[in-house]
């Protein structure tokens, strides 16, 4: 059967003894010179690639968190499963955002303040979606205390707010750092239509007035909050 | 129908376990790389100075760059300058000294800081440890380039991320454009090997003798013979090393992609200046049996020759100089150079093929018929 | 609530109840005298002259527990088992209140013929029997250590394999693979592992002697039996005594049925409670069985179907969740029991739900579970009939069979303003939500076990709508 006890915790006891060793280890290592090296490949490698990382990262996360909330186009398996690689690639993105901005600022290319502060440049449109990104995930890993608020509705209007943020990403991904190749833009280009185009049918499909048919047949549906019985009464 | 659902439950259930498994890894990752790299700038002096301009864009498709138009807030520091190269070439180097030579580096380590631009903002120099008394090895070099932020100098060994950080705002007054690239190449890692000769007349023959440390039975090779004077191995930049008053220094010339020739021991230097570019045969010097960057005392004049590149000393296994393939085999413990059938090891004669590539001249080894 | 006590014909364990509150050791030795110590083979002989059975439900002969004891090698521990998880049972807890010497002394006696290591009792974390028995210890000076263990009350916490992780410093549960704690027991020892009445059935025997023991009770089942009728009383009656004369002596009704046996028992309809006799051949005659002496009619006016599936909701939650039978093999019981209820399910889905778990599972709470389903089918088939066909019975509803109430657990609610029926959490938690015919969330109305706990909470984040909330909880 299965011997895996439910309450287990998602990350087990093991993982933050384990990953302070593999830390300290880095430490050490990164005072050896092949260490050196190898973190010397890793510094030009973020500093290449943790910004491009974090767009395709935020792109695929906007897009498999739109296709999750739909029930059009996927089934519940898939939709649950969707919805994970939702939290995993936004994770990663943050990882790689966090990364791009570190990497930039040891490297001297940006000071720390910009990357909050908003400018009027290629730069500052990055300051301003990391800002709203921030507040973005914030909102997601609040979402469970949102929906046990009194208000759940909020939490929508609040993580709405990547809709303006990812643009901005991409538009300071586009503008900034080295000149993209024409593929690539096209591609950003590509799945920012796409995801306007599905953001416009969502909201024109929630937007419009509740199912009739439904309503039709359950005239006194229960529109009130409730603790179900098990005997959902029927006449 | 029901039942199958809910198996298919614990199905999804750790489907999702493990994309978010996935999602904690690639953070955790992207988490070491970033503190192993703040280990790295906080042990390389901090951040270099910040300065605007697009990254990583090839230095020669740059317009030719000034020096940052921001007034420095203070003037550079200039007597701070080569004491600071010492001090960061003993913190990050010596580890590799201590390797190359076998034992502790006991002298402290000797710094030159050769150009300047007109401000004083931009130097560029060498520094190098010098190796230990009776140890034959080839000694440690680096080259270094720093810049005055106005309050402090921001410096890099070559071989270093920030070197060529620094490469790339570097202004062209201070190094040429193609001279950029080389040691950015150089710092990198070279990409390909150059058409090498042996750093002598070519048709002339000298005596190659090898003395092995660590691992590598041709950590230290010595030529001499012919006329003793000693030509670039191939087109580069020359740079000098610990120059003492006599004349005697030695020379690392840089080659356009990335590998460095090191010619030790020499005198009667033609008082190139730093950055000078050479062609292949072109003079560099004579052999002598002085030893400027110390070590051991030679027993009759000679050239210490090696390879480098960024950090470190490159082995001459399988390259290609003067038309011979050279070969440091660690088991059995020996190194030669070969062409053809013809095997040359230490105390033994090479003539100098030129830039050639030994296959068009080898042979098949003749195959020994029964009689 | 301390439960009433009676007797019903000569008093054995229960002797000297009538005048005294509690016995404490001058009383204990007052009515049953110092028991003289036996040795091993004098004890198993006593012991098989009147087939003394475990008391705890499984009825397993004592004498071949004792043998299989003995007969390995390292020192013994004896262990008490006085924990009755069961909501219907107070027999241990009244035995370890008023008498708890008799206890003691049973399980003495068996470790001094087992030359045991040390005496285990385990009892309900802070009931009024620990506080008794721990006191019961002080005023005497066992020559075995005797070491009380407190657990925490739950419904499978009574199960042995559970008790004996529980003695050993383990989490009380029940082990996954089925280990004979006579082989390997208590910290691996071989261990003597029985109900606190059998013990206290073993100190009377070895008081009385074997003819006088046999003087009350059925040929084939001498002695007598404690039962707890209506989850209030505790009688003491000899075996063989009829079921009615019990429930007319405790002034209850056998009303709509008579469970017998607890909620892993069996449910017997009027007529079968009438014509029954309290024995283990006389319950299982009309289909019940005696287990551990619990004993509860079902009073008129109330729904026996909801009664049901209270209890059995309360067994699914109890499950420590360690087993495919017990974390989705009794929420689909409680499902299948609902839209029965409900009238849209059918008894087809029930026996199905309920075979699923049959001979399988970690220990027997899913096979115990099915048999009380299964009975309960049977004998209240009219009031099914009637749920059937019109959706409900008209008679109130509400629990009125003895069940802890938990409020302390974590319930799963929904917004029905923002609910649109996505059907993600029906997915991410079948063991608490089902979906009804639209596609709308129906909830498992159970206390929360504690395993589950962490889907529900996924599922709470996962919601689209936002309409799914856990309330309560610790």
């Amino acid at each position: 059967m299965n011997p895996r006890p439910m309450d287990e915790p998602v990350t087990p006891k093991w993982l933050l003894p384990v990953l302070a060793n593999v830390a300290i280890a880095v430490l050490a290592g990164t005072a050896t010179p092949p260490g050196a090296a190898a973190v010397a490949a890793a510094q030009s490698f973020l500093l290449l690639y943790a910004g491009v990382f974090a767009l395709v990262g935020m792109s695929l996360t906007m897009i498999v968190g739109l296709v999750a909330t739909d029930r059009s186009l996927l089934g519940i398996r898939h939709r649950v499963l969707a919805q994970a690689v939702h939290r995993a690639s936004s994770m990663a993105a943050m990882a790689f955002l966090v990364a791009h901005l570190v990497v930039k600022i040891l490297a001297g290319h940006a000071r720390a303040a910009d990357a909050v502060v908003f400018r009027p440049t290629a730069l500052g449109l990055g300051a301003l979606a990391f800002d709203l990104l921030l507040m973005v995930m914030i909102t997601g890993l609040l979402r469970a205390w949102f929906a046990a608020g009194t208000r759940p509705g909020l939490w929508r209007t609040l993580h709405v707010i990547s809709y303006f943020a990812w643009p901005v990403a991409i538009v300071h991904g586009l503008t900034a750092g080295r000149q993209a190749a024409g593929w690539v833009t096209w591609g950003y280009v590509l799945s920012l239509v796409t995801v306007g185009l599905a953001l416009l049918t969502r909201v024109l499909l929630v937007v419009r007035p509740v199912d009739p048919v439904r309503e039709a047949l359950e005239p006194d549906s229960p529109r009130r909050e409730t603790s179900v019985r098990p005997t959902a009464v029927r006449r | 129908m029901r039942r199958r659902r809910l198996v298919r439950a614990g199905h999804a259930r750790t489907a999702g376990d493990r994309v978010s498994t996935a999602g904690l890894a690639v953070v955790m990752l992207v988490g070491l790389m970033l503190i192993a790299i703040v280990e790295r700038t906080l042990l390389a002096g901090g951040i270099p100075p910040a300065v605007r301009l697009p990254a990583l864009t090839p230095p020669d498709a740059l317009p030719a760059r000034a020096a940052p138009a921001v007034p420095p807030t203070s003037p550079p520091a200039v007597v701070e300058l080569e004491p600071q190269v010492r001090r960061l070439t003993a913190a990050e180097r010596t580890g590799a000294a201590r390797a190359a030579y076998g034992v502790e580096p006991g002298a402290q380590p000797l710094a030159a800081a050769t150009r300047f631009t007109q401000d004083r903002t931009w130097a560029f120099g060498t520094s190098v440890i010098p190796v230990p008394d009776r140890v034959p090895a080839m000694p440690q070099v680096a080259l270094f380039l720093a810049h005055w932020d106005g309050s402090r100098w921001r410096m890099a060994l070559s071989g270093d991320v920030g070197f060529r950080m620094l490469l790339r705002v570097v202004p062209t007054t201070l190094l040429a454009a193609e001279e950029i690239r080389a040691l950015a190449r150089f710092s990198v890692g070279p990409t390909g090997a150059p058409h090498l000769m042996l750093p002598w007349r070519v048709g002339d023959s000298w005596t190659m003798t090898a003395l092995p440390q660590g691992n590598r039975p041709l950590a230290s090779l010595t030529f001499d013979g012919g006329d003793g004077r000693v030509l670039a191995a191939a087109d580069g930049w020359l740079y000098r090393f610990c120059a003492v008053p006599t004349g005697a220094a030695l020379v690392m010339i840089v080659h356009q992609n990335g590998l460095a020739t090191v010619y030790n021991r020499l005198t009667g230097l033609n008082g190139q200046s730093d950055g000078t570019a050479v062609r292949q045969g072109d003079p560099v010097g004579r052999i002598g049996a002085e030893h400027p960057c110390g070590g051991a005392v030679p027993d009759r004049p000679g050239l210490q020759f090696g390879l480098r590149q960024g950090t470190g000393d490159v082995a001459f296994n399988s390259m290609v100089l003067g038309g011979w393939i050279f070969r440091e085999n660690k088991s059995p413990f020996v190194g030669w150079a070969e062409r053809g059938f013809s095997e040359v090891t230490t105390g033994g004669v090479l003539p100098n093929f030129g830039p050639v590539d030994p296959q068009i001249l080898s042979v098949p080894r003749p195959v020994p018929t029964p009689s | 609530m301390t439960p009433t006590f009676t007797t019903l014909g000569s008093p054995r364990l229960s002797m000297g109840f009538d005048r005294f509150e509690r016995l404490d050791l001058g009383r204990h030795r007052a009515m049953h005298g110092r028991i003289p110590p036996l040795s091993l083979g004098d004890l198993i002989e006593l012991v098989e002259r009147v087939d003394l059975r475990g008391r705890g439900g499984a009825a397993f002969p004592f004498g071949r527990k004792l043998a299989a004891v003995s007969t390995t090698g390292p020192p013994a521990v004896v262990l008490v088992n006085a924990a009755e998880g069961e909501p219907g049972s107070l027999k241990d807890a009244t035995l370890l209140t008023r008498a708890p010497h008799l206890v003691l002394d049973g399980a003495l006696l068996a470790a001094a013929a087992l030359h045991a290591r040390e005496v285990v009792v385990g009892v309900v974390e802070g009931g009024p029997g620990e506080s008794s028995l721990r006191e019961a210890i002080a005023e005497r000076e066992p020559r075995v250590p005797v070491r009380v263990v407190g657990l925490v009350e739950r419904f499978i916490s009574g199960e042995g394999g559970a008790l004996v992780r529980a003695a050993s410093g383990d989490v009380p549960i029940p082990p996954g693979r089925k280990v004979r704690a006579s082989t390997s027991g208590v910290d691996g020892f071989p261990t003597l592992l029985s109900n606190a009445e059998t013990f206290a059935q073993l100190a009377v025997l070895a008081s009385l002697g074997p003819e006088l023991f046999a003087s009350a009770g059925t040929p084939r089942e001498p002695g007598t039996v404690l039962l707890t009728v209506a989850g209030a009383t505790v009688v003491e009656v000899a075996a063989g005594t009829p079921l009615r004369t019990v429930l007319e002596h405790c002034e209850v009704d056998p009303g709509q049925g008579v469970l017998v046996g607890g909620y892993h028992g069996a449910w017997l309809n009027p007529q079968a409670a009438a014509s029954a006799v309290v024995s283990r051949a006389g319950l299982e005659a009309v289909g019940g069985t005696l287990g551990a002496g619990i004993v509860l009619p079902l009073g008129h006016g109330v729904c026996p179907l909801e009664e049901v599936i209270g209890v059995t909701t309360y067994l699914a939650a109890q499950s420590a969740g360690q087993c495919g039978p017990c974390r989705l093999g009794l929420p689909d019981v409680v499902r299948t029991l609902s839209e029965l209820a409900a009238g849209s399910g059918g008894i087809a889905a029930v026996r199905r739900a309920v075979g699923i778990g049959r001979g399988r599972g970690a220990c027997n709470h899913p096979d115990g579970t099915a048999r009380f389903v299964s009975s309960a089918l049977e004998v209240f088939a009219r009031d099914i009939e009637i749920h059937r066909d019109h959706g409900t019975c008209g008679l109130p509803t509400g629990v009125s069979l003895p069940l802890p109430r938990d409020d302390t657990a974590p319930r799963l609610t929904i917004d029905w303003a923002r609910c649109a029926g996505h059907g993600v959490c029906a997915y991410v938690v079948p063991e608490l939500v089902h979906l009804d015919r639209n596609g709308y969330p129906v909830l498992v109305n159970s206390p929360m076990p504690a395993w589950v706990e962490r889907e529900a909470r996924r599922a709470v984040a996962m919601c689209p709508a936002l309409a799914l909330r856990m309330t309560g909880g610790r």
